[in-house]
């Protein structure tokens, strides 16, 4: 039998580390340059895509390669019902904006909570079609699907202005918008999965055939994923669009779908924590690479900045990481504090410190 | 006739196969009830029509006199009747004790639990317990308590066949379609694997189908047997009568029948 | 529309649908033998594009040594990317074998914008790159057509018939299709599995060279990205046809290229739409036969 902590000690350390968060991204938020909160805000956006992500493709086993295909609704949907009267009217050179949303303008928290139903709703109606099809079937449909919403937000120009894009977007997201919002993305997620119906999903995900038999209806069940992953999705991307100011269909081709699919493969695809810990590394680690891209010096050696270096470097990263290291960071485990304890004891023990 | 399963006049095809044709059968209340045949005479098939993987063509199927063809497989299992399966189909990265909760979903009968399971209501939290109490009460009558932490992949094959049959009992069902269980086995683990099965008909009070190609077990455990070849029902009878039966003989020719 | 105006769009959809059928049989030949979705295929037929490009504008060689050229470096391109990211990742997961094709895709797209610039290059023949004689226009019932249009659909014709050839009158062929079936009893039959998967891969990427230097000359211009929407269109073409299936690559293939020609033909205000059809009718496939038109039922053994 392993000596696993108690729950009422395992409680306490999770409320101590989000009170030690918590107080990190106040102080962030209060001394630290326009730069680094940026590079927070990111990051906590990236997780809430690699959290949904995770859970429809890692835990319900799920292929979808539409996501960005939501976050672009979100991001849409949000903006238009953000962006002051006067200003839509400003932007909507070609085509005006249809009813009722030239004439609406609301505050942030529930036009994100709108993205999200929208994109949500969205995930239902494409669910049950798309649902039918098994592995690369669903995701090429879902690639497609995300595609064509993108290929329609270019031509739809009396609802998303078309290719123009919208822009001077208010930049409501600060650090406790995007913070706020991970933090219940994960919340609600975790709590899902570490419920009954986790165990359903995986077992969905493990053999749909054999879930059947044990009871489950697998459809239905999928569906659920699906739509409260595209939720997020659409909430994550509200808060993006909030954040960069501007949007247009450009930023949610397919490319998107796919930073989200290495940030969660990197964390471990099936892993909550896994995700949320992929999301961190990718949004630090792609600025870090960001240095290839201006002239930089390694010892005496002069190298120039080439553009585009980041992306070279970051696909041939992720060709390594599949070919040898497929499981990611985490795996399909989840990082508990029971996984920290042993992970320290089994140290200390080697080095002789704690007795056996 | 205490009758738990009828199976009427049922046929399934597959293009232009007919992989069961007109197949009629009963099962009464508490029988052990074998289904032998050649390679490819439809007793899996059969298996997929009872619990609603595939629906009848031509039949119906009733199981304690309700009509449940066409029913979907949650559906049908929900109404009492488990199966396994000829390979083994367990949710490897799950552990032994997850296994044997996953059934236990069904308990949850409506949407609402979906939020009160992701607040982690009061009332979540003690149907969370009750569901792990549950199956590890399962596992300790079936023996398995001791595995209940470790990765189902990480069994030996026999436990994982057992773990397969743990599993459909989880489903609380009242008639239970064993697809070759002894697969794979040796004499010992399917000496035991016979015990076990006249075991869980009794602590279990199930009625129970077998397909196996393992003669032994089939013989040595079964009351009564229906032989299916190239779809069709060709016998019937107890161990004796089956043996002895020139039709069987002659289906099974070139095949090497353990007895 | 008048008969020799829907003459003219009806020879224009055909030597697209040639060209997108060229590269689905690249896409539908690799998923044949191994399940996979070879996402890197649309850049092979960027890369093909460049090649030729280069060869004339750097390597000073004719137009017709550098069209060959590029197809023997694009096949040698797609048979490298088989041996170092594919080939270790056989007997993986599916999804680690796919992520990691989308990730030769981007890189392959990132490197072009790295060593040959993200701006287009023109592929025009004032450079030497085809002679301007296929620009030619034919007269024909009153409607101009440039000959390069009916060099392009005897060129698909050629290909194609050699690629029937190959597949079925030819050892290397035969084997191809056993291994389609079954690669671990083929291999028990003496077939060098790997030679078989590289040829394959060397030749689905000719083709896609062909492809590409066709539709370079119809749409003269190269940049990083080319081969994004038609490798994205061909791959439908394969679904739609019945991917696996070579014959439906061509079906598919033809399907895409006439509808995406006709419809807007026929309804000019749908222009914008019209890389939207391919997904349109991707989807209608996938709802009404997910296997394709000749696709084959694939059934999960319960």
């Amino acid at each position: 039998m392993e000596k696993s902590l108690s729950n009422s000690l395992k409680f306490i350390l999770t409320l101590a580390l989000i009170v030690v968060i918590g107080f990190l991204l106040f102080l962030a938020n209060k001394r630290a340059s326009e730069y680094v909160i940026l590079i927070l805000n990111l990051m906590a956006i990236n997780m809430i895509f690699a959290v949904s992500l995770t859970l429809i493709n890692g835990i319900t086993g799920i292929f979808s390669l539409g996501h960005a295909g939501f976050i672009a609704i979100g991001a849409y949907v949000s903006t238009l019902l953000t962006l002051p009267v006067a200003q839509k009217e400003m932007t909507f050179l070609i085509k005006p904006l249809i009813y009722p949303f030239n004439q609406i303008q609301m505050p942030f928290l529930p036009a994100t909570l709108i993205a999200g139903l929208v994109a949500a709703g969205f995930g239902y109606v494409v669910a049950a079609p798309s649902l039918r099809l098994i592995g690369d079937y669903l995701a090429i449909a879902t690639l497609g699907l995300g595609e064509t919403i993108r290929i329609i937000a270019n031509n739809a120009w009396s609802i998303t202005n078309g290719a123009l894009g919208l822009k001077a977007i208010p930049p409501y997201t600060n650090i406790y918008w995007s913070w706020g919002w991970a933090f219940v993305t994960v919340l609600v997620i975790a709590s899902l999965v570490k419920s009954s119906y986790g165990r359903a999903l995986k077992a969905i995900r493990e053999d749909p055939i054999a879930a059947k038999a044990m009871g489950i209806n697998v459809f239905s069940h999928q569906v659920v994923s699906f739509v409260l992953g595209s939720f997020f999705a659409g909430v994550g991307g509200a808060l993006w669009a909030h954040l960069i100011t501007t949007i247009d269909p450009k930023s949610f081709a397919f490319s998107k779908t796919f930073e989200i699919l290495i940030m969660a493969v990197l964390g471990g695809l099936g892993s909550i924590s896994g995700a949320i810990i992929g999301a961190s590394i990718y949004t630090v680690g792609l600025e870090f690479l960001r240095v290839l891209e201006s002239p930089f010096k390694i010892w005496f050696i002069n190298f120039p900045g080439i553009p585009g270096m980041r992306m070279v470097v970051l696909s041939i990263m992720l060709i390594v990481l599949m070919l040898f290291w497929q499981r990611g960071i985490m795996g399909r485990d989840e990082l508990t504090w029971d996984l920290i304890y042993k992970l320290f004891t089994k140290s200390a023990r080697r080095r002789g410190v704690v007795d056996e | 006739m205490n009758e738990v399963l009828r199976i009427d006049s049922v046929t399934k095809r597959f293009g232009g196969l007919v992989a069961v044709d007109r197949f009629d059968g009963y099962v009464k209340q508490g029988e052990l009830l074998g289904l032998i045949g050649p390679n490819g005479a439809g007793k899996t098939t059969l298996f997929n029509v009872i619990t609603g993987m595939y629906a009848p063509d031509e039949g119906r199927i009733f199981f304690f006199g309700k009509d449940i063809s066409g029913f979907k497989p949650h559906e049908i299992t929900r109404f009492g009747i488990a199966r396994t399966f000829q390979n083994i189909r367990l949710f490897s990265d799950m552990s032994v004790l997850e296994n044997v909760m996953v059934s236990q979903h069904l308990k949850l009968r409506n949407w609402l639990w979906f939020f009160k399971c992701i607040a982690k209501t009061p009332d979540s939290i003690r149907m969370e317990r009750h569901m792990r109490e549950e199956a590890l009460k399962l596992l300790k009558r079936v023996g398995l308590e001791n595995f209940a932490n470790e990765k189902a992949s990480s069994l030996p094959y026999g436990l994982q066949r057992k773990l397969e049959i743990a599993r459909a009992l989880s489903t609380n069902p009242r008639m239970l379609l064993l697809d070759e269980p002894a697969a794979g086995m040796n004499p010992q683990e399917t000496f035991e694997l016979m015990g076990f099965i006249k075991q869980i008909r009794e602590d279990f009070k199930l009625t129970i189908m077998i397909i196996e190609h393992d003669m032994k077990v089939i013989m040595g455990i079964c009351e009564r047997i229906y032989v299916m070849d190239y779809g069709k029902l060709i016998a019937e009878g107890n161990p004796e009568q089956i043996q002895s039966n020139p039709l069987v003989i002659k289906a099974y020719l070139g095949e090497e029948v353990l007895l | 529309m008048s008969l020799a105006g829907f003459f003219q769009h009806l020879v224009n959809a055909l030597s697209l649908g040639g060209i997108y059928a060229l590269i689905a049989i690249g896409y539908t030949m690799v998923y044949g033998i191994l399940r996979l979705i070879n996402f890197a295929h649309g850049d092979v037929f960027t890369y093909g594009i460049y090649f030729a490009f280069y060869a004339v504008v750097l390597f000073l060689m004719p137009w017709w040594v550098a069209f060959v050229f590029s197809i023997f470096a694009t096949a040698f391109l797609g048979a490298f990317i088989e041996r170092i990211a594919y080939r270790p990742l056989r007997n993986a997961p599916r999804i680690s074998a796919l992520i990691t094709a989308i990730g030769v895709s981007f890189f392959l797209e990132n490197f072009a914008i790295v060593a040959f610039g993200g701006r287009a290059k023109s592929f025009n023949p004032q450079t030497g790159i085809y002679p301007t004689s296929f620009l030619n226009m034919i007269n024909i019932g009153g409607v101009r057509i440039p000959v390069l249009t009916f060099i392009t659909i005897g060129i698909v014709i050629a290909a194609l018939v050699l690629l029937i050839w190959i597949v079925y009158k030819t050892k290397i062929g035969m084997a191809m299709r056993a291994i389609s079936k079954d690669i671990p009893t083929t291999k028990l039959m003496g077939v060098n599995a790997d030679r078989v998967v590289s040829f394959t891969f060397m030749l689905g990427s000719g083709l896609a060279a062909i492809g590409g230097i066709l539709w370079a000359m119809k749409y003269p211009q190269v940049y990083p990205y080319t081969g994004m929407i038609p490798g994205l269109k061909a791959f439908i073409a394969a679904v739609v046809g019945g991917i696996g299936s070579i014959q439906g690559a061509m079906v598919g293939g033809f399907i895409l290229g006439i509808s995406e020609i006709m419809i807007v033909a026929f309804v000019p205000s749908l222009a914008g739409y019209r890389d939207a059809f391919a997904y349109a009718i991707l989807l209608f496939v996938l709802l009404v036969k997910p296997t394709g038109i000749l696709g084959v039922e694939v059934s999960e053994k319960v």
